[in-house]
C-alpha cells in the first residue's frame, strides 16, 4: 500500500466522520431543552406572525427536510441567520475567526516550542537539577485545572499588578499606525496565549522527556555513539528524530482539546473569537449560530486529525507501508 | 606489536545495592589481522567489556583502573572529543548485539552509513554515498536498496548492512557483540561466512563476543573464556578447544553437542554464575567446581602461563585437570537400545492445518475475493509413540510452535485431527478438554514469562491441581508439590516451595516449569524451546531432566527446537518442518546421519561445530525463509534449493517412505545419497 492509497483512505475516513458529526450536531441541538420560538419570537405575536417567522427560518418543515436543508446549506457555508442578531452567521464567524486563529496559533506554537525544548533539555540532563525542575513544574502545571490558573492570572494582572490587559483583542480606541496596532494586538495576546502555554507545556515536556529517554537507551542510539557522532547529532538527529512520530501525533491529537480549551480561555479573557461566540450562542438558544460555530470547530478538529495522519505517515516510514509490508 | 592491548581493565556499575564489578582485572591483546573470541555466559561481563573498550559505558558505569593501549596511546586517558573523532568507528567499530535494533528505524539504511563516513572524514556527500553503495555491495546487498528503510530489510540484510556500516571508515578492529545470536541458523551461517571473508580480504582484526563456543571455533584465532568478570582461560583456539585446562572451560566446551561427530556425552555444570554484587571468595568458580578445595575457597588464582604458546589459565588445579581430563558428570545420549520399543502411538496427528487470517484494509478486502491467510501449519500428519522424545525442528517461521499449540488445542486448529490415546481432541467439549489436560501438559520457552511473579513456587506448581479440582487437602497438595520438585531434582523441596520466581536462577525456574507440568502426572508433554533462553551450562541439566523423565516415568515428549544438535542428542525421532510442511521424519540417526531432504541437509550444514579442527561452511541455502502468507508453488523450498528441477516448481512432493521409518517429501530424495551436502 503506497502513501497515496493511505492518504485516500484517511480522507475518506475524515469525510465520513464529518458527516456523522454534522448529523449529531443537528440532532443534539434539537434535543436540547428550550424552544427557539420562545427565545426569538415575542409571545405576543399573532399566530400568523409566528407562522411567518417559523417559515422564514425553515422551522415549519418536517425534521428530515430540515436536516437535508441543513446539510446542503452547510456545504455552501450558508449557516443561516442568527436568531439573535438577524445577521448571517457565516459573516459573524468570519469576523471572529482571525482572532481565534491568532490565539490558537500563538498558544500552539508557544506550547509546543516550550514543552518540547524543555523535554529534550530534561532528557539530555538526566538526573540533574534541570531535569527534576522540568519534571516537577511540568507535573504541577499538568495537575492544576487550567481555568484555575487563568483565574489566578486574571486576579494578579487585573487587580494586584495591572500591567497587562486582561480582556479584549485590542485597546478600545486602537492606536495610530500599523506597527502600533500590531504591537497592541500582541500586547493583548500575551495573557491569554501565555496562560495557555503555562497550562499546556507540562504534558508536552513530560511526554517528550519520557520518549526521549526511551529513545536514548535504544540500541541505535548506542550505535550512533559508537559511530562517533557528536552529542548534538545523537540528541537531535537520532533520538529526537525517532520520537517525532509519537510527538507529532500528540500535537495533532491535542488540537481538539485545545479547541475546547479555547472556549474557556476566550470567555475568561473576553476574547472576541469563535469559542466565545459558540458559548454565547448556546446560552441564547441561537441554533444557527451555535451550529455554525460547532461546524467550524468540528471541521477544525477533523482537519487536524487528518493532518496528524498525514504528518505521521511522512515522519514514520513504516506507516506508509501498512499491513501488507514486511516488518 | 599487538594492535590493541588491554591491561588489567576494571569497571563496575553503581547500583542501589552496591557496586557490580562486571569487568575485573582483564588483560588480553589482539594482533593485527587476527580474531579474538570472548566466550562466556550471560552476566560474565563480556558485553560490558566491549562497551568499555569504546568508552560507551552507561551513566552508572565507571572505570576502576587499567589501560587500553593502541599505538602507544592509552585510550582511557584520551580526551573525549579526540577519542570520539579519532578512535570511534575510525579505528574501532562495533557490530552490536541484536543488530535488528542497531539501525535507526526513521533513517534510510544508506544514509546511516553515509553519516558514519561524513562524521569522520572530510569527503563530499556524493563521495560518501558512492562509498556506502560500494560497502553495501561488498556485504552482498544490492546497492539500489541504499534508500530503503530498515523495516524493508529482512533480518539477515539488516545484519549485513550493520556490518557494512562497521566497515565504513576502514577501521583496524571490529568488535562484534553476539553478531548472529538473534538470527536463524541458516542466516547465521551466511553472515559469519561473509564476515570471515571480509576480514580476510581487508586484513581486519576482530573481537567476537558470544556465548556460542561453536561460533568462536569456526571464526577466531585466539579465545578468552570469561567467568564472573574474569578471564579464566586464554590461548589459541586450537589449544583451548582440544585441551581445555580450566574446569569451567572444560565443562562449557563439553556442554555443546557436536552434530557432525559421533554422538558423544554432553556435560552439565550444576549451579549458576554468581551475583557480581558479592562474588565468591577465592576462585569465583569454586562453588560450582567439583575439584574445589580449601585453597580455592581462600586464595584467588592468578592467570599463569602454562606453555610456550601463550596459553594462560587461572586455576589452582591445572595438574588435576591434566591428569583426570574429564571431571564433569556426563549426560548419556539416547542409545539405540532404547529405540527398540513397542511402537504404540499416544498421539496421531492427521492433516493438521492452522491458518491465521491476515488483516487487510477495507479497500483491499473489496479487491480480493479470497481472504488471505498465514499458513502456519499446512496439512501435517505424524504419530508420536508412547515413551519417546520426538523432536520438531525448523527455523523460526516454519510453524513448529503453532503446531505445538495446535496439538494441545491451546489454539483451535483450522482443520485436521489429533487423536490422543484413542480419542480426537479437536472435537472435545471444553469440559472434556479440561479433563484431558491432566494427561497433556506444556513447558514454554521463557521461564520468566510463563510464571506469575506474584506466586511462590508452591502456588505455581499446585495451581494445576486446584484447577483440576484434585488438590484434596492442603497437606496432600503440598506433598504432591514436594514430589514434583523431587522429580526435577530440586531437593530439599521445602527450601524452594516458598520462594518466588525472581529468587530462582534461570535453570531453576525452568525446572519449576517442568515440575508444574509433572504435578498432574501427565503422559504427554510438549516442550517448546525449553532451553533456548537458558545459559549454555544449564541447558544440559534441563535436557538431562527430560531424558531421565522419559526413561524413568515413560513420559512422552514433543521437543520443539531450532537446535538440531540438542535434538539429535536427546530425541528418538526427529521431524523437520519448513514453511508449515513436514519435510522429513525419521529416527534421529536417520535424519541427521543421512538426510533425505535438501532442507534438512542444509540445516545440518549450517550448524556450527564447536571444534576448530573441522572448519568450513557447507553449501548454504540462498536467501531467507519466505512469508507463509504466499508460500511458493510446488515444493515450498524450490526457490532456495540448489537441486530444484522443473517438477519441484509445479508439483508438491508427498511425504514418502525410504529406508526403515525414514520419510521425506522431496522429488529428488532418492538421489540425495550421491549428491548429499557435505562439509567443504
Amino acid at each position: 500500500m503506497g502513501f497515496r492509497s493511505y492518504l485516500l483512505k484517511r480522507v475518506l475516513y475524515a469525510i465520513l466522520v464529518l458527516f456523522v458529526i454534522l448529523t449529531f450536531n443537528f440532532v443534539l441541538f434539537r434535543l436540547m431543552p428550550g424552544d427557539p420560538e420562545k427565545m426569538i419570537i415575542d409571545p405576543n405575536f399573532t399566530a400568523e406572525a409566528k407562522m411567518e417567522l417559523r417559515r422564514q427560518y425553515g422551522l415549519d418543515e418536517p425534521l428530515f427536510k430540515q436536516y437535508i436543508n441543513y446539510l446542503s446549506s452547510l456545504l455552501r457555508f450558508d449557516m443561516g441567520l442568527s436568531f439573535n442578531t438577524r445577521r448571517p452567521v457565516w459573516s459573524e464567524l468570519k469576523e471572529r475567526l482571525p482572532n481565534t486563529i491568532v490565539l490558537f496559533a500563538a498558544t500552539f506554537i508557544g506550547t509546543a516550542t516550550v514543552g518540547i525544548s524543555l523535554g529534550v533539555y530534561a532528557a539530555a540532563n538526566r538526573d540533574k537539577f534541570a531535569e527534576k525542575f522540568v519534571v516537577g513544574s511540568g507535573l504541577f502545571a499538568y495537575a492544576v485545572p487550567g481555568f484555575f490558573i487563568q483565574l489566578l492570572l486574571l486576579l494578579l494582572f487585573g487587580y494586584y499588578w495591572p500591567i497587562l490587559p486582561i480582556h479584549g483583542t485590542m485597546s478600545a480606541p486602537p492606536p495610530e499606525g500599523t506597527f502600533a496596532i500590531l504591537l497592541d494586538r500582541i500586547w493583548h495576546l500575551i495573557l491569554p496565549a501565555g496562560s495557555n502555554v503555562l497550562i499546556g507545556f507540562g504534558s508536552w515536556a513530560l511526554y517528550t522527556r519520557n520518549t526521549m529517554l526511551e529513545a536514548l537507551s535504544q540500541d541505535y542510539v548506542v550505535t550512533a555513539r559508537a559511530k562517533g557522532i557528536h552529542r548534538r547529532g545523537i540528541l537531535y538527529h537520532h533520538a529526537l528524530r525517532s520520537v517525532l512520530p509519537p510527538i507529532i501525533t500528540l500535537i495533532f491529537m491535542s488540537l481538539p482539546g485545545a479547541v475546547s480549551g479555547a472556549v474557556i480561555t476566550e470567555s475568561i479573557f473576553s476574547w472576541h473569537g469563535v469559542g466565545r461566540y459558540l458559548l454565547d450562542a448556546t446560552l441564547k438558544m441561537d441554533y444557527p449560530a451555535a451550529q455554525g460555530a460547532f461546524y467550524l470547530i468540528a471541521l477544525a478538529v477533523i482537519v487536524s486529525n487528518l493532518l496528524a495522519d498525514v504528518a505521521y505517515g511522512l515522519v514514520d516510514p513504516r506507516i506508509r507501508v501498512g499491513a501488507g509490508g514486511q516488518s | 606489536m599487538a594492535l590493541i592491548q588491554v591491561k588489567d581493565l576494571k569497571m563496575y556499575y553503581r547500583t542501589l545495592r552496591g557496586h557490580v564489578r562486571a569487568v575485573d582485572s582483564i588483560s588480553f591483546e589482539i594482533e593485527r589481522g587476527k580474531a579474538l573470541g570472548i566466550a562466556g555466559e550471560s552476566g560474565c561481563g563480556k558485553s560490558s567489556m566491549a562497551s568499555a573498550i569504546l568508552r560507551l559505558l552507561p551513566s552508572n558505569g565507571a572505570y576502576h583502573g587499567g589501560s587500553i593501549i593502541m599505538d602507544g596511546q592509552d585510550l582511557l586517558r584520551m580526551p573525549e572529543e579526540q577519542f570520539r573523532k579519532e578512535i570511534r568507528w575510525k579505528r574501532i567499530s562495533m557490530v552490536f548485539q541484536g543488530a535488528m535494533n542497531a539501525l535507526n528505524p526513521v533513517h534510510r539504511v544508506g544514509e546511516q552509513i553515509v553519516e558514519a563516513i561524513l562524521s569522520h572524514e572530510d569527503v563530499s556527500r556524493a563521495e560518501a554515498v558512492s562509498r556506502a553503495k560500494e560497502l553495501l555491495e561488498l556485504v552482498g546487498i544490492n546497492p539500489d536498496r541504499f534508500s530503503e528503510y530498515p523495516h524493508e530489510f529482512s533480518g539477515g540484510m539488516k545484519q549485513r548492512s550493520v556490518i557494512a556500516m562497521a566497515l565504513a571508515c576502514h577501521p583496524d578492529l571490529i568488535i562484534a557483540d553476539e553478531p548472529t545470536t538473534a538470527l536463524d541458523v541458516m542466516v547465521q551461517a551466511q553472515i559469519l561466512k561473509a564476515l570471515g571473508e571480509l576480514r580476510e580480504r581487508l586484513g581486519l582484526s576482530m573481537m567476537l563476543i558470544t556465548h556460542d563456543l561453536s561460533v568462536i571455533a569456526q571464526t577466531c584465532d585466539t579465545v578468552a573464556i570469561m567467568y564472573a568478570g574474569k578471564i579464566v582461560e586464554y590461548g589459541s583456539v586450537m589449544d583451548v578447544y582440544t585441551n581445555p585446562l580450566h574446569p569451567y572451560a572444560l565443562g562449557l566446551l563439553g556442554s555443546f553437542p557436536n552434530i557432525k561427530a559421533e554422538r558423544s556425552e554432553v556435560r552439565s555444570l550444576p549451579g549458576f554464575p554468581p551475583n557480581l554484587l558479592a562474588p565468591p571468595s577465592g576462585c569465583r568458580f569454586h562453588p560450582r567446581c567439583p575439584l574445589a578445595d580449601e585453597r580455592c575457597r581462600q586464595e584467588e588464582p592468578q592467570m599463569q602461563r602454562v606453555d610456550d604458546n601463550g596459553r594462560m589459565v587461572a586455576c589452582h588445579k591445572i595438574d588435576v585437570v591434566r591428569q583426570e581430563g574429564d571431571i564433569w558428570e556426563a549426560i548419556r545420549p539416547r542409545s539405540a537400545a532404547q529405540e527398540e520399543r513397542q511402537k504404540e502411538p499416544i498421539l496421531e496427528v492427521r492433516n493438521m492445518v492452522k491458518h491465521f487470517p491476515v488483516r487487510v484494509g477495507f479497500l483491499q478486502s473489496l479487491r480480493n475475493k479470497e481472504q488471505p491467510a498465514l499458513k502456519a501449519v499446512d496439512d501435517v500428519s505424524f504419530s508420536v509413540y508412547k515413551g519417546e522424545i520426538l523432536g520438531v525442528v525448523g527455523e523460526s517461521g516454519c510453524g513448529k510452535t503453532t503446531l505445538a499449540r495446535s496439538l494441545l488445542r491451546l489454539i483451535e486448529p483450522t482443520s485436521g485431527s489429533a487423536v490422543f490415546q484413542g480419542s480426537d481432541i479437536t472435537t472435545k467439549t471444553p469440559d472434556e478438554m479440561k479433563a484431558l489436560r491432566r494427561k497433556m501438559q506444556v513447558i514454554f520457552q521463557d521461564p520468566y514469562e510463563s510464571m506469575n511473579p506474584r506466586m511462590d513456587v508452591q502456588t505455581i506448581i499446585s495451581e494445576p491441581l486446584r484447577i483440576q479440582g484434585i488438590a484434596g487437602s492442603v497437606r496432600e497438595a503440598q506433598e504432591a508439590v514436594a514430589a514434583a520438585l523431587r522429580d526435577v531434582e530440586m531437593v530439599p523441596p521445602e527450601e524452594y516451595m516458598t520462594r518466588y520466581p525472581h529468587e530462582l536462577s534461570g535453570g531453576q525456574r525452568q525446572r519449576v516449569a517442568v515440575a508444574r507440568a509433572l504435578v498432574l502426572d501427565p503422559d504427554f508433554i510438549v516442550a517448546d524451546e525449553p532451553v533456548s533462553m537458558l545459559d549454555v551450562s544449564i541447558r544440559g541439566e534441563v535436557l538431562n531432566l527430560m531424558l531421565n523423565l522419559s526413561r524413568s516415568k515413560g513420559v512422552t515428549f514433543v521437543y520443539i527446537t531450532h537446535d538440531l544438535a540438542t535434538a539429535r542428542h536427546i530425541c528418538d525421532r526427529i521431524a523437520v518442518m519448513y514453511l508449515g510442511k513436514l519435510v522429513e521424519l525419521g529416527t534421529a540417526d536417520e535424519v541427521i546421519g543421512n538426510p533425505r531432504h535438501p532442507y534438512t541437509a542444509a540445516l545440518i550444514g549450517a550448524v556450527f561445530v564447536p571444534d576448530p579442527r573441522h572448519r568450513g561452511f557447507a553449501q548454504l541455502l540462498r536467501g531467507e525463509i519466505p512469508s507463509p502468507v504466499n508460500p511458493p508453488s510446488g515444493c515450498r523450498l524450490h526457490p532456495r534449493c540448489p537441486y530444484a528441477i522443473d517438477i519441484c516448481r509445479e508439483v508438491e512432493p508427498e511425504l514418502l517412505n525410504y529406508e526403515g521409518t525414514h520419510q521425506a517429501a522431496c522429488h529428488r530424495a532418492h538421489q540425495m545419497e550421491d549428491s548429499k551436502i557435505k562439509m567443504v
